[in-house]
């Protein structure tokens, strides 16, 4: 029975939301709604089955996270598949299971998991973190650990890699995929340019005559195609002084040097590319359409001929442009090395968070992932997808390993990474921000906006007031 | 009991946090680590720091220069859809589909649009470009050779996101692009404004500009005032677009207090000294929201009084 003060649309809408009737009842569009959404929350629950991570006699779970996506995540999973398959046990002789999981932002959730008491057992960060996570006492130290192991200790690893997992008299992480910088050439381009295509430059003189040479504009006067922009890709602004023997700080007085002369040096020479276009080629590392991962990048478009790059450029060459005819040699450097390549050196690590559940048996897997059988998987070119393509932190490797290998210059990277110039960044506990002042630095200097001696007085001034407040707070820390 | 549960929510979620952070703002405290009292060092070290004069002055002159221009454009949007006769559902649509669209998605849109060989904007502003430098050529001969000697005599347009000069305007124009909420609120106070008075004007002989000066501003003077304090607060804590896009840069051209206070907290691990940044940011929205309150006696009028 209808009111009759009901207005006229409501019946009509009343009727519209009634579907069906069931023994006299009005089954209505929102009941199909929620019955509808019921259904899927149901089938999420019973799809997505929690993992079971509970300990029994037999097994024993060890949980791994890791920062990686798409294929080097997919050569990490493969070593944890075949660290799985040996069925190594514990001292209560239970089953050691690793369960891996990929993880976006890994140091803001490691932060989050370790300060809330439930860490995953095994952690992947990176190599800035170590001095990090190991000041605030994240981290456990693996010295005992590595005091009983025959094969993990500091003879059998690239010294870089090696020293930079120790900050304060401890170990604290190891290695796993390490990496070097070089310069990479486009041949097509050196050749179109009259250039040798097999010959890169060997000092930075000739850099600057051969980017002159591959540098080319429109009817309009305006750079289409540039020999070289400092800018691209954006990674490292911070790390140029090291071909120019540049100096962050001195660790045996705590003086911040980012005004060294040699950074300055490093600076004054980059600025000497502003000519082609400063502001479009930083704009150009910055903008979307040159994403790294992407067939636009500028080196894999043709649009830069030479760029400093990674050991996992191959990688990225192969996916989005495997007809790119390229070479890849040390970048020039600055200062007399007697031969020797001069490189940045960066690296992964693993490491045990404090107050996970299961250090021991983390244990077992972080040795899984330092053996040379281990690292040789995920690096090389046996693991899915081609591994990570890259090499091992080790100094030797076994017979096939170079030999099956997918990256064409492999040889170049290890060479430069058994430097004696070969540099990571310094262990200062406010690194990651003094990084980010070297890169506005950076920026500031190669716009004009002011010169390169300035605004590294600018970093020296902050980064040595933020370490010295850093060291004074330790010691209020340290005395309660 | 009804209102237990957002009491509940209130609580735990918003004044627990509130409290928790005035507290820290006076400690040395890094999530992993217990805080240390460390009294107002925070606040004598945020004062001596220059990034934080940088962040503060940005975030003033992006204040300054997008809650204006966004209460002009938002207005000027609501007025002519106000006086369209046809097509006004389509239009309001239209302008406020760009509030819909994520953050993040209009970022990297947005990106793509201020790219400086392929962007929208400047595949736009080019051929201007190049025809004035014609006309320069022809004008000046020996320039055109100055000018294929040296690309920088060359007018081209702006790099945007590359450019220190124009990486901040870029972030106003792109939030003028977001102006359709606000139009939005206006337009539905326009339609509230009593027919009666627009008459009364126009048989007093007034001129379109003087029935908005005199009628329509008055008005819906509340909406403006409430889209100021709104516009003052969201400014003031802009963050997603210039973190994606520029990161702070090129050189902290857009570095802001809230990319600051994010960076200390969840990059440098310092949640003290990102506290007391916090604080200070609060202070300051608080200081001229308050201000805008002093301002707008006598100048909003509420139909109630």
């Amino acid at each position: 029975m209808h009111l009759s003060f009901d207005a006229p649309g409501e019946k009509h809408y009343e009727e519209v939301l009634i579907l069906l009737r069931l023994g006299g009842c009005a089954v209505r569009v929102p009941h199909f709604v929620l019955l509808g959404l019921g259904v899927v929350f149901g089938a999420g629950l019973y799809l997505d089955k929690p993992v079971d991570l509970s300990e029994t006699p037999e097994k024993i779970t060890v949980t791994y996270w890791e920062k990686w996506t798409g294929f080097e995540s997919e050569a990490m999973r493969g070593a944890v598949e075949l660290f799985n398959s040996k069925k190594l046990k514990n001292h209560k002789g239970q089953v050691i299971e690793c369960h891996y999981t990929s993880i976006t932002h890994i140091e803001n959730k490691a932060t989050l998991a370790i300060a809330g008491g439930e860490p995953p057992d095994v952690i992947g960060l990176f190599s800035r973190n170590t001095v990090d996570f190991a000041d605030l006492g994240a981290l456990l130290p693996l010295d005992d650990y590595i005091r009983g192991d025959d094969f993990i200790k500091r003879e059998n690893y690239i010294e870089v890699f090696w020293d930079n997992c120790q900050y304060r008299g401890h170990t604290w992480s190891l290695p796993t995929t390490p990496a070097t910088v070089a310069l990479h050439w486009n041949k097509d381009l050196f050749k179109a340019a009259g250039l040798d295509p097999d010959r890169p430059p060997t000092t930075l003189k000739e850099l600057e005559e051969f980017a002159e040479k591959l540098s080319k504009k429109d009817e309009n006067g305006r750079y289409i195609q540039i020999g070289f922009s400092p800018p691209e890709p954006g990674w490292w602004p911070w790390a140029w002084p090291i071909w120019w023997d540049g100096k962050y700080w001195d660790p045996a007085t705590g003086r911040i040097t980012a005004d060294h002369p040699n950074n300055v040096a490093s600076f004054e020479w980059l600025n000497k590319f502003r000519g082609y276009g400063a502001e479009e080629m930083l704009a150009n590392s910055k903008s979307a359409d040159s994403a790294f991962d992407s067939p636009q990048n500028l080196f894999l478009s043709g649009k830069v001929a030479m760029v400093l790059q990674g050991v996992w450029m191959a990688n990225f060459i192969r996916f989005h442009n495997p007809h790119l005819n390229y070479g890849c040699a040390p970048f020039p450097a600055a200062f007399d090395t007697h031969g020797q390549p001069v490189g940045l050196a960066d690296m992964d690590t693993v490491a045990i968070p404090r107050g996970c559940r299961h250090p021991e048996e983390a244990w077992a897997m972080i040795k899984f992932l330092n053996s040379l059988e281990g690292a040789e998987y995920y690096c090389g070119a046996k693991a899915n997808n081609g591994g990570q393509g890259k090499f091992t932190a080790f100094k030797m490797c076994s017979e096939n390993f170079l030999k099956d290998h997918s990256h064409p210059y492999l040889q170049v990277f290890i060479d430069i990474a058994k430097s004696p110039y070969a540099k990571i960044q310094p262990q200062l506990p406010m690194w990651y921000e003094y990084e980010q002042d070297m890169r506005t630095a950076f920026e500031r200097s190669w716009l004009g906006e002011v010169s390169p001696k300035k605004a590294l007085e600018d970093v020296q001034g902050r980064m040595q007031r933020k370490y010295d407040r850093i060291m004074e707070v330790r010691k209020v820390r340290e005395q309660k | 009991m009804l209102a237990a549960p957002w009491i509940l929510g209130m609580g735990l979620f918003t004044l627990y946090p509130f409290c928790a952070s005035i507290y820290y703002s006076f400690t040395d405290f890094s999530v992993l680590q217990k805080p240390v009292f460390i009294g107002l060092d925070n606040f004598r070290e945020i004062s001596k720091d220059p990034n934080f004069w940088t962040a503060l002055t940005n975030t003033i002159v992006y204040a300054a220069l997008a809650i204006p221009l966004g209460l002009f454009v938002s207005l000027v949007l609501a007025l002519l859809m106000n006086g369209a006769r046809r097509g006004q559902a389509l239009y309001s649509a239209v302008f406020y589909l760009p509030h819909l669209i994520p953050a993040t998605v209009s970022a990297i849109l947005w990106m793509w649009i201020f790219e400086p060989q392929f962007g929208l904007i400047n595949s736009a502003l080019r051929p201007i470009c190049d025809a004035l430098n014609w006309l320069r050529a022809s004008i000046d001969p020996t320039l055109a050779e100055k000018m294929r000697q040296n690309p920088a005599l060359i007018w081209s347009p702006p790099a945007w996101m590359g450019s220190a000069t124009w990486a901040l305007p870029g972030l106003v124009l792109m939030a003028l692009w977001n102006v359709g909420q606000t139009a939005f609120i206006y337009l539905a106070k326009l339609k509230d404004v009593p027919h009666e008075l627009y008459e009364a004007a126009e048989i007093d002989g007034a001129s379109t500009w003087q029935k908005i000066w005199h009628v329509t501003l008055p008005q819906i003077s509340p909406v403006i005032f409430f889209n100021v304090i709104m516009g003052i607060i969201s400014a003031f804590q802009v963050f997603a677009e210039p973190y994606i896009m520029t990161l702070g840069g090129p050189g902290n051209a857009t570095f802001f207090l809230p990319q600051f206070i994010y960076e200390s907290a969840f990059r440098d691990m310092h949640m003290g000294y990102a506290s007391a940044l916090a604080w200070i940011l609060f202070m300051i929205i608080l200081a001229l929201t308050a201000l805008a309150f002093r301002l707008s006696r006598g100048r909003v009028h509420y139909a109630g009084k």
